[in-house]
């Protein structure tokens, strides 16, 4: 009974591990294994390492075009989302002013629309100011499920912090804006970084508006491009996995960068700093 | 420095809540005020409306003669020191302190002078290049202090500074507040809950309860002739004893009559009137005498030694519900359960409305 009880959580742990980081795994062996031998009796293990699908990828399908276009979508709407939306949050969290709650309450209710609903309506208002097929054209979308996530996290976030702080730094001779970019900002870092992050992640796998409001290769993201990667005739599942492990490699590598910053923001408040 | 005036400031909040009512405060140039009074009494509002985090609803409050009402906090010159120190965390305690003057474009040199200066008065020359975080709760609370003086503000402004220091160190910080204040002369409002530390900080005392100032006074003022009641009951340690009664007035003279004792001799320290009364004596103003001379007869239930008084916990023997505290030096020849007679020191008798608590002698 004691035995188990040490080990028990080790071996639900190691299987929940296992379950998540298996098709993962299964995605790096398969794309550095060469197109004939995929469908051959599958193997744990990696008989002979190839990199003809990566080579496939960025010569043949030009892969650096989607990258580059989710790069410059996900960045800018993370980085409009921090700036704004941190400004915003403060305002929500600390100011006194009318119709706070209705306000957190209608930026929460927008989130709540299932995104196939507004794919249509978004097109025309798109095609109205011109905006199809364009960065500025993902990035306004992007912005209405990224924002109040932002808004919410950093609300929440911001509250924890004594408001000693603020009214310390106008004591001191600091204006609000100051008082916000001098003290609070730096101490939201861990709150900033895990937004960002959500944000980015969010916006860099999003598939629906990506592919409704864009047109050619030029402008399509990363899942996207991967998604059309499949001709009439055969779908190239060596290329579709290399591209796959391209670009989930660099979100899991930010993720465990900060690891640590995400989970303090997430748990931020639950106990005192 | 300059001279602090609340003029008929008051503060409902929105909720209905009233912080403040009518109040009346002249803080003069280099004096030191301490607003003191239970929690929830309006006195850390009253702190944050001066200091400008909070509006006040009615009235003015002005700063060396300007008027400030609706100036927002960083044009006001105060300094605020709070009870949480609220040092900036991610600052060392060199930025800390430079904050202030950075806000206000001091110029860098004169920057370092003014920070050098004030780690010199307060001991933390070892200490500037820490985070708040490597620093123990008095050195943090010295960074705070360190924070106002650097500024050389209008006024300074203390909510409860002391009351997250263990009391050895309390009292260390105390005595320094009170050599600051004197060195660099400095207007003070200093709010705090601790009647102790208001009675010896303070060149005035404020006493505050539910959003009213009930009286402003010197402390021995407040000491010796409190205005009311409350104060009777709230300043002083341990608490003033009070017995409820009746004042009467024949020809025998003035009478003092209540379920726990009567006073009769005592003409001039009893006042002549008639009506329900509150009569308040000082733990120390008791005296042990023999039965007969008594003005109330008292079991003893609990003695506690002070150190260099007792102090005595008794109870009326002719009505049961009163207790009585008296102090007396530590050879006083008292024994648990014993019934003693005791006597109250005439000169220092206090009498109240037994209505509305004002003081009637």
């Amino acid at each position: 009974m004691r035995r188990l009880g040490r080990w028990g959580p080790v071996i639900v742990v190691g299987l929940l591990v296992l379950a998540i980081a298996f098709p993962f795994y299964w995605a790096v062996v398969s794309s550095l294994t060469p197109e004939a031998r995929l469908f051959e009796a599958p193997s744990l293990f990696p008989r002979q390492l190839v990199f003809d699908h990566y080579r496939a990828l960025f010569d043949e399908r030009n892969f650096w075009i989607p990258i580059r276009n989710s790069l410059i979508v996900a960045g800018n709407t993370t980085a409009f989302c921090v700036l704004v939306g941190s400004l915003c949050a403060y305002a929500l969290a600390r100011l006194q002013f009318r119709w706070k709650r209705p306000i957190l309450a209608f930026i929460l209710a927008v989130t709540m629309f299932p995104q196939i609903s507004i794919v249509s309506p978004l097109y025309l208002l798109l095609r109205a100011l011109g905006l199809i097929n364009t960065y500025p054209g993902l990035v306004l979308p992007y912005l209405t499920f990224a924002m109040p996530l932002t808004v919410w996290l950093l609300v929440s976030f911001f509250r924890q912090l004594p408001a000693e702080l603020e009214e310390a730094a106008m004591a001191d001779g600091a204006s609000r804006l100051r008082a916000f970019w001098e003290i609070i900002l730096p101490l939201s870092l861990p709150g900033l970084a895990t937004t960002a992050i959500l944000t980015l992640v969010y916006c860099w796998n999003e598939f629906l508006f990506a592919l409704s409001f864009t047109l050619g290769p030029e402008r399509q993201t990363v899942p996207v491009a991967i998604a059309l990667f499949r001709g009439q005739y055969q779908v190239p599942w060596g290329q579709i996995l290399a591209a796959a492990v391209v670009a989930t490699a660099p979100v899991a590598l930010l993720v465990l960068l900060f690891q640590r910053k995400i989970v303090q923001g997430l748990t931020a408040g639950t106990v005192k700093g | 420095m300059a001279s602090v005036t609340l003029e008929n400031v008051g503060k409902t909040y929105p909720n209905g809540q009233v912080a403040a009512r009518d109040m009346d405060l002249a803080i003069q140039d280099g004096e030191l005020v301490v607003l003191v009074g239970p929690s929830g009494c309006g006195k850390s509002t009253t702190l944050r409306m001066v200091a400008g985090l909070e509006t006040p609803t009615a009235g003015r409050i002005l700063i060396g003669g300007k008027d400030v009402t609706a100036t927002p906090p960083q044009d006001r010159d105060i300094a605020m020191v709070f009870q949480t120190y609220a040092l900036y965390p991610h600052k060392t305690v060199r930025d800390n302190l430079a904050f202030g003057l950075r806000m206000r474009r001091l110029a860098a040199d004169e920057i370092g002078r003014r920070v050098r200066e004030a780690a010199r008065t307060l001991g933390l020359e070892e200490l500037l290049d820490r985070k708040p975080a490597q620093l123990s709760g008095g050195q943090r609370q010295r960074v705070a202090l360190g924070r106002a003086i650097v500024r050389e503000p209008k006024a300074f402004l203390l909510d409860e500074p002391l009351s997250n220091l263990d009391a050895k160190l309390r009292l260390q910080t105390r005595a320094e507040l009170a050599r600051i204040h004197k060195q660099l002369g400095a207007t003070m409002l200093y709010v705090t809950h601790d009647q102790e530390e208001a009675m010896t900080l303070g060149d005035r005392v404020a006493v505050l309860e539910d959003g009213r100032l009930q009286q402003v006074a010197s402390p021995a003022e407040v000491y010796r002739r409190p205005a009311n009641v409350f104060v009777a009951g709230f300043i002083g340690s341990p608490a003033m004893n009070l017995f409820r009664g009746l004042l009467q007035t024949d020809d025998e003279g003035p009478r003092f009559e209540s379920s726990g004792c009567t006073l009769t001799s005592g003409v001039g320290t009893i006042p002549g009137r008639s009506g329900p009364a509150i009569l308040g004596v000082r733990p120390p103003d008791i005296e042990l005498c023999d039965r007969e001379s008594a003005d109330l007869s008292a079991r003893v239930e609990v003695i506690e030694l002070l150190g260099s008084a007792i102090l005595v916990h008794l109870r009326a023997t002719a009505a049961e519900e009163q207790t009585i505290r008296a102090v007396g030096p530590e050879d006083w020849e008292v024994a648990e359960d014993e019934v003693i007679g005791v006597r109250f020191n005439r000169e220092r008798l206090h009498f109240f409305d037994g209505d509305g608590g004002r003081r009637l002698n």
